[in-house]
């Protein structure tokens, strides 16, 4: 069996998510459109609705114990299952989920390499029809915070100039502050525009391919060097929600082995609402 | 696995622009239905998706949609550059407790109690004039200020 050239651990080629799921993998999209599924997904796989399903309806937060059990438990996933994530927007909310995922320490979860935008571009086969699971019972070991940035972690970094780095990965023009959202008209949008005082900007797309495949070892290690991001570091990785955020964290943490990486989550959405929110518009950091 | 799955057929992609916007459109033919994706080149983000019963319907459909969506997030002007100010005082208001802090003086506070400030929100900042300063510039400095 073919596994992925760089990554093996964390990683799926499309190649291989067939004898994945054949060998008793649970294949999920994870899609912020709920009309992704619909128009045609990976066979054998479920839908999760970022929106819908990954966050607290009431708080907009992560979910909490409870929550995320029910949700493994809807869509077959046991402790020990196989879990592959894959989905739209250049696979931002897969490793989002990815994400929430380690927090409660499911630990052999990947993604496909590439997610929907690689698999349309190959223009491999899609199933129209959905697929059916049966329940299991899932008892999480409970939340480890550890990737997860606090406000407080964000101010400690200030604090830190050698040994943290705040990395703003949204575009260039949200960076500046000259648009206040992603451009897709909904959601996501910043309350204010700008970044965090001290992040540096390294535009999530730095990471990966044009078929969004990641990048390989040495030219990740070598994009994140030049911008003095050092593995010993505590890196916090944010954007406007945290989902492109979580695709750098994903990088740094998995694909180069980064000791200290946290995703802040909520980012920018919820940085702008804060009594005395600082933030800084303009190139210099 | 599911056992019926569709090819995909007729699979195109291109680039053009809306405004400032560049977009990439993706559009292709799966069982009854021409499907038909919008992306914006930078930052990413998936714009719309929209399917119907022929392609030119459903990329007429896909750009009307993209055009509308796209319209909502305004493009600012850029800011202009400035003097960035130098941070002088931090006072820390709390009724009988407030304090008034030179930058050295503040950073050789416990780091708890550094971040316990920030965080509640209670701080003013002054720079060498005595006037207010942005809280984004005066964290700039206090990380200029760590750095030194």
């Amino acid at each position: 069996m073919a596994h992925h050239p760089y990554y093996p651990e964390v990683l799926v080629p499309c190649d291989e998510v067939a004898l994945a799921v054949a060998r008793g993998a649970r294949l999920v999209e994870v899609d912020l459109d709920p009309a992704a599924y619909e128009h045609g997904h990976i066979p054998g796989a479920i839908r999760w609705d970022w929106s819908a399903q990954l966050r607290n309806q009431g708080t907009e937060e992560i979910l909490n114990v409870a929550e995320f059990e029910s949700l493994m438990g809807v869509s077959g996933i046991s402790k020990d299952t196989e879990v592959l994530l894959y989905g739209d927007n250049n696979n931002w909310f897969a490793c989002w989920a990815f994400w929430l995922m380690q927090l409660y320490g499911h630990e052999n979860v990947k993604l496909v390499d590439g997610g929907s935008k690689k698999w349309l571009r190959d223009q491999r086969a899609l199933s129209l029809e959905p697929t059916a699971v049966s329940r299991s019972t899932y008892k999480s070991r409970g939340l480890d915070v550890t990737n997860k940035a606090s406000i407080e972690d964000i101010f400690a970094s200030f604090f830190n100039p050698s040994d943290s780095r705040l990395v703003d990965v949204r575009s260039s023009a949200e960076y500046i502050g000259q648009i206040s959202g992603p451009g897709d008209g909904a959601g996501a949008t910043c309350e204010v525009a700008g970044h965090i005082p001290t992040a540096i900007n390294i535009p999530w797309n730095l990471n990966c391919n044009e078929d969004a495949t990641f990048k390989s070892p040495d030219e990740l290690r070598s994009l994140y060097a030049s911008f003095d991001i050092r593995p010993e570091m505590c890196v916090i990785t944010y954007c406007a929600i945290g989902e492109r955020a979580s695709l750098s964290w994903f990088v740094l943490k998995h694909l180069l082995g980064y000791r200290v990486v946290m995703n802040y989550d909520r980012s920018m959405a919820q940085w702008g609402r804060l009594a005395n929110s600082a933030v800084v518009t303009g190139k210099a950091a | 696995m599911s056992t019926v799955s569709t090819l995909i057929e007729d699979y195109v992609e291109f680039q053009r622009g809306i405004g400032r916007w560049k977009i990439q459109i993706v559009a292709y033919h799966l069982g009854d239905k021409h499907i038909c994706i919008v992306n914006n080149l930078d930052p990413g983000a998936t714009i719309c998706r929209v399917s119907a019963g022929t392609r030119k319907e459903a990329l007429r459909k896909g750009l009307t949609e993209a055009n509308n969506l796209l319209a909502r997030t305004a493009y600012l002007e850029p800011p202009k550059a400035r003097e960035p100010a130098k941070l002088a005082l931090i006072e820390y208001l709390d009724g009988a407790d407030s304090a008034s802090f030179e930058v050295d003086t503040f950073l050789q506070l416990p780091m708890d109690y550094r971040v316990k400030c920030l965080s509640e929100g209670k701080l003013l900042f002054r720079d060498s004039h005595g006037d207010l300063m942005a809280s984004g510039d005066a964290m700039r400095c206090l990380n200029e200020a760590c750095a030194a």
